[in-house]
């Protein structure tokens, strides 16, 4: 019952993320903000529109927004959120590798199209993303020597009980995992999701292109994969809301999401976008981080 | 412990990779007042005993030699950028390996008494420390690395658990606090004297 609605739950989840990150930065600079209800209205009328393609794009271009979506959908079977088992168990090496797979048809989505602001949003993804996979490899390796397994699953599950702030390891690699969060979702230091000014955007310069549903289908896997790394954060500062009663499971993993919305929300008012050239140092700050979290693990 | 331990090397870390140099100096007081919980936290020495060093170091770490650097770097006009003579990235790198090697060197070569991961950060905080006394180019950024080796020194000691005895630790506060009061005035005068910081100039100096 639990392993058949994990998925959905991430669907409902997802754009409730969006819209709590919304609501938060509008309440920290004292605007009302859109109603939670307006990310999942967005997405119905995308999903209700037709799709107009540049003239240059090939079967890659159409290929893209599903497959992204689909690998997303994956993810969120992978990741626990309200149980400690999941619908798909994975290695934690194949899910870095499908982590990377939606990246890397966006980026060939952005070259196809023959516009110039998809490559050069694509060549900026790829630098980011290559530069945020040690980080990331390195912290799941520390969450599974914690978890003691090796799927994805059982490294979340398998963290012994305790208290956060007595282990310095757990929140050295949620840290460095948040870090990640930022780089691999557009978020403000690294990328600006708002923006639609050509000198900065990142993401949004890779699906200019993409309209109507596969827009749609490419805002929805955006949101998921923001909730798929929300969900990991939580779920190791959290070992304990993995193992709750059916009852309360839902409305845990409710306030876990959102308490990340949250956070990100903050963390997204209070800072500036970095230049293009720092977001070297901050990914590599994330990966020095990580090295240390598992330094601290050995060194008992 | 162990958090308090971590919270250190990361303090010490953040001073070492950071261009800019208040937010440098706001870590290294925040590290000097952490180290001097250190001996409350281990309740292994007499009670009198931890709580003198605890405000000691409190004293002389958290707030004089931040102070003292403030103001050094208030009346000389020293602006928001650190200098170094490699860049950010390869500071982070280097200080990354560094880290790696003095937590390896502990548990491979037996460095450490009972609290390993303490020593390891202490002497990560050695590395670091040495690392921007050499390649940083600006006196103030130098006399920060001196204190964040002073404090790995500190951390380490307290890890390896040797028990020094109350007056020498003492004497070392003021060592430490003398050598920066020192460095203070003596950077007061190379600037009114050459007016600017820069050590890789002295070099030219010829009599």
């Amino acid at each position: 019952m639990e392993l058949a609605l994990q998925i959905p739950a991430y669907l409902v989840l997802a754009p409730f993320l969006v819209g709590i990150i919304r609501k938060a930065k509008a309440f920290l600079s004292c605007r009302q903000g859109p109603p939670l209800r307006q990310t999942y209205i967005d997405l119905f009328k995308l999903f209700r529109r037709g799709i107009v393609r540049s003239r240059t794009a090939s079967w890659v271009f159409d290929l893209s927004a599903p497959v992204i979506l689909g690998t997303s959908v994956v993810l969120a079977g992978a990741t626990p959120l309200f149980s400690r088992a999941v619908p798909l168990p994975m290695h934690f090496i194949l899910y870095i590798y499908l982590m990377s797979l939606p990246r890397f048809f966006q980026t060939l989505a952005g070259l196809d199209t023959g516009s110039a602001f998809g490559g050069l949003g694509s060549s900026r993804e790829a630098t980011v993303a290559a530069m945020a996979e040690p980080a990331l490899l390195l912290s799941l390796c520390g969450v599974g020597f914690l978890g003691k397994s090796q799927l994805l699953d059982g490294m979340l599950g398998g963290i012994p009980p305790g208290r956060i702030f007595l282990r310095p390891e757990l929140i050295l690699i949620a840290g460095t995992l948040f870090l990640v969060l930022l780089a691999e979702n557009s978020r403000i230091p690294v990328d600006d999701p708002a923006t639609h000014l050509e000198l900065t955007m990142i993401h949004e310069a890779m699906v200019l292109d993409h309209s109507g549903i596969d827009l749609g289908m490419i805002q929805l896997a955006a949101a998921l994969r923001l909730t798929v790394f929300s969900a990991l954060i939580t779920g190791l500062l959290f070992p304990g809301s993995l193992s709750l009663p059916p009852v309360l499971a839902l409305p845990a993993a409710a306030l876990k999401i959102a308490l990340s919305g949250l956070v990100v929300g903050v963390v997204e008012s209070g800072m500036a976008r970095m230049r293009l050239s720092r977001i070297a140092s901050f990914l590599m700050t994330a990966t020095v981080l990580a090295v240390i979290a598992l330094a601290v693990r050995f060194a008992r | 412990m162990n958090t308090l331990t971590v919270l250190l090397l990361l303090l010490g870390i953040h001073v070492a990779v950071t261009d800019r140099i208040r937010p440098a100096i706001r870590s290294l007081a925040l590290q000097g007042i952490l180290l001097g919980f250190l001996p409350l936290a281990d309740s292994a020495g007499s009670s009198w005993r931890a709580a003198t060093l605890c405000l000691a170091t409190v004293g002389v770490k958290g707030i004089a030699i931040p102070a003292i650097l403030t103001r050094a770097t208030s009346r000389l006009g020293i602006g928001q950028e650190f200098e170094s003579l490699i860049s950010t990235k390869a500071n982070i790198l280097t200080t990354g390996a560094l880290a790696l090697a003095a937590f390896l060197a502990c548990s491979r070569f037996g460095l450490s008494g009972s609290d390993e991961l303490g020593a390891a950060a202490g002497l990560t905080l050695i590395f670091s420390g040495l690392l921007m006394m050499t390649t940083r180019v600006k006196a103030v950024s130098q006399v920060i690395g001196f204190v964040v080796l002073e404090n790995g020194i500190f951390l380490f000691g307290a890890a390896s658990g040797s028990e020094f005895t109350l007056p020498i630790e003492l004497g070392i506060f003021l060592d430490l606090f003398v050598a920066v009061f020192l460095m203070g005035i003596l950077m007061f005068k190379i600037h009114r004297t050459f007016t600017h910081m820069d050590v890789r100039k002295i070099h030219t100096l010829k009599d």
